[in-house]
């Protein structure tokens, strides 16, 4: 079923070359679908339509001299707003940089515009990315589009609803303890956080500098792939192995380990039988099934907390400190809470995630990949989950934050659906840059089951009248 | 702006503000895959 909206990357980019759509004339059907489906969704803080129609007549004239200049070249991206951009407000979901203008594009942002992309506006995010709810005190609440009274996930929630939505072809998130892989999971699409410092954070606020990662959000594994080439820093592109043709069916010789201790526990049954039928779907496909154990998960989880909360606080502190007020309620929680961390205890912390880093590179000697859930339970009815519980909601939402905390790639695809029709995301976790080898068991997976379709046919948020209150 | 004029001229904060820019020397980096055998 052909709908525009709901184009790969790969197929939108070569009808604008073939001239079948110009850039103005896609990015004018893009700009007219935000504005009908804004008033309920909410994912965007600011949408560049100016400056995206501006950029699409430019390089629409390009492609009619017979210049491309890369895979984007006349595709409507959207980025979060925690991006630096020249010139255009940059909130970080704040109060506090609610009229911010950099002077300068971020180098992510630098790196989609030389690839031709076209940048169609800024999403909503959870207030500095501090959070997986999306709630935004500044800028309201992003609804998830499977069922718009619950949250659709975070920090990046405004990004994956774009692209779950049709109103951009990709977009770029963060990541630090999962804001890119779990609102993609809840949102049903792909989520994908390199390796740490693959993508440049150069103009990103941010959030915890040592976990912060930059990714994209897309509807197909593909469409990861060729974003992650252009996104990527120049002098990583090499280590990633991304010259993938796709064409692969069987995962014969990809060995996947399965950890049941720690990634299937405080599991949402139903979710746990999808996940464990896409498990036996990568095995009947050729896979090798390895059970693994990593231990000390326990401990992670808590030095990732200490770490993130302390970094968090010491990047905010001469703002907090002078205007608490000008931030959300949680906000305040998890950053007064930053202030307690000790010195010793940050050191600590950084000290057991090398060993735990050391001891998952030990483990990955077994197998290729690891394979769990991204998210494990039923997302949250918005306006249900207290401030003081913000810092914990992710690691409650989903199982993304250990590799955050290793800093190994990792990307979820979509695994299925409850019986509620709500999405539910596959994790596949690897070494230090082989994203090429994740990308390309995602893809075989993916195009073993075909959920990508249920975007097109998704009309929950098409019905404004369900919203409550 | 930068972000440091921003908050100097904008929200009124003075010399803290030189602390937002700072980034500590130590930042974890994934330069070197400790590969097979280096464990």
């Amino acid at each position: 079923m052909y709908d525009l909206f709901f184009e790969t990357i790969s197929s939108v980019a070569s009808s604008l070359k073939k001239k079948e759509i110009s850039p103005v004339e896609l990015t004018t059907k893009l700009l007219e679908r935000i504005e009908r489906l804004e008033p309920t969704l909410n994912a965007f803080i600011t949408v560049l339509s100016d400056d995206a129609l501006t950029q699409a007549k430019l390089l629409e004239q390009e492609l009619q001299q017979g210049n491309v200049r890369g895979p984007l070249h006349g595709v409507p991206i959207a980025i979060k707003d925690v991006f630096e951009t020249k010139d255009r407000i940059t909130t970080a979901g704040s109060k506090i940089f609610e009229s911010w203008k950099p002077d300068k594009d971020a180098a992510v942002i630098q790196c989609l515009k030389d690839a031709g992309a076209i940048i169609i506006g800024k999403n909503n995010l959870h207030e500095f990315c501090a959070g997986s709810t999306t709630e935004n005190p500044h800028y309201g609440q992003t609804r998830n589009p499977w069922d718009v009274n619950k949250i659709p996930g975070g920090s990046s929630g405004g990004s994956a609803v774009a692209v779950a939505t049709g109103m951009c072809f990709g977009a770029v998130g963060t990541d630090t303890t999962g804001s890119v892989r779990l609102p993609s999971s809840i949102c049903g699409v792909v989520g994908l956080k390199p390796t740490y410092e693959v993508v440049s954070r150069e103009g990103l606020v941010p959030l915890s500098w040592t976990f912060d990662h930059i990714g994209p959000i897309s509807r197909t594994v593909e469409d990861s792939a060729i974003m992650l080439s252009v996104m990527a820093d120049k002098d990583k592109l090499g280590k990633l192995d991304l010259n993938l043709s796709f064409q692969k069916d069987s995962l014969y010789g990809v060995r996947i380990g399965v950890c049941d201790d720690y990634f299937f526990e405080h599991m949402d049954p139903e979710m746990k039988d999808i996940v464990h039928t896409a498990i036996q779907k990568l095995q009947d496909l050729g896979a090798e099934i390895i059970e693994i154990n990593l231990p000390n998960t326990d401990q992670a989880l808590e030095a990732q907390k200490t770490i993130a909360k302390s970094e968090a606080y010491s990047f905010h502190k001469p703002m907090f400190d002078k205007y608490p007020e000008r931030y959300g309620k949680d906000l305040n929680v998890r950053l007064n809470s930053g202030k307690e961390v000790t010195a010793s205890e940050y050191l600590q912390a950084q000290r057991f995630r090398r060993r735990f880093i050391d001891n998952a590179l030990h483990t990955l000697r077994q197998c290729d990949i690891i394979v769990s859930p991204t998210n494990v339970i039923v997302p949250y009815d918005i306006g249900t989950i207290p401030p003081e519980k913000t810092i914990n909601n992710i690691f409650n939402l989903g199982k993304t934050a250990i590799a955050s905390f290793l800093g190994f790639p990792a990307i979820t695809v979509p695994c299925g659906f409850t019986r509620q029709l709500l999405p539910v995301g596959m994790q596949l976790i690897g070494k230090p840059y082989s994203e090429g080898l994740l990308l390309e068991v995602g893809s075989v997976y993916e195009k073993s089951e075909n959920w990508v379709d249920y975007l097109r046919v998704n009309r929950a948020y098409e019905k404004p009248e369900q919203l409550k209150g | 702006m930068n972000m440091t004029d921003y908050l100097i001229e904008v929200l009124h904060i003075g010399a803290e503000a030189e602390a937002v820019e700072y980034e500590p020397s130590f930042t974890y980096v994934f330069e070197e895959d400790k590969g097979e055998g280096d464990h």
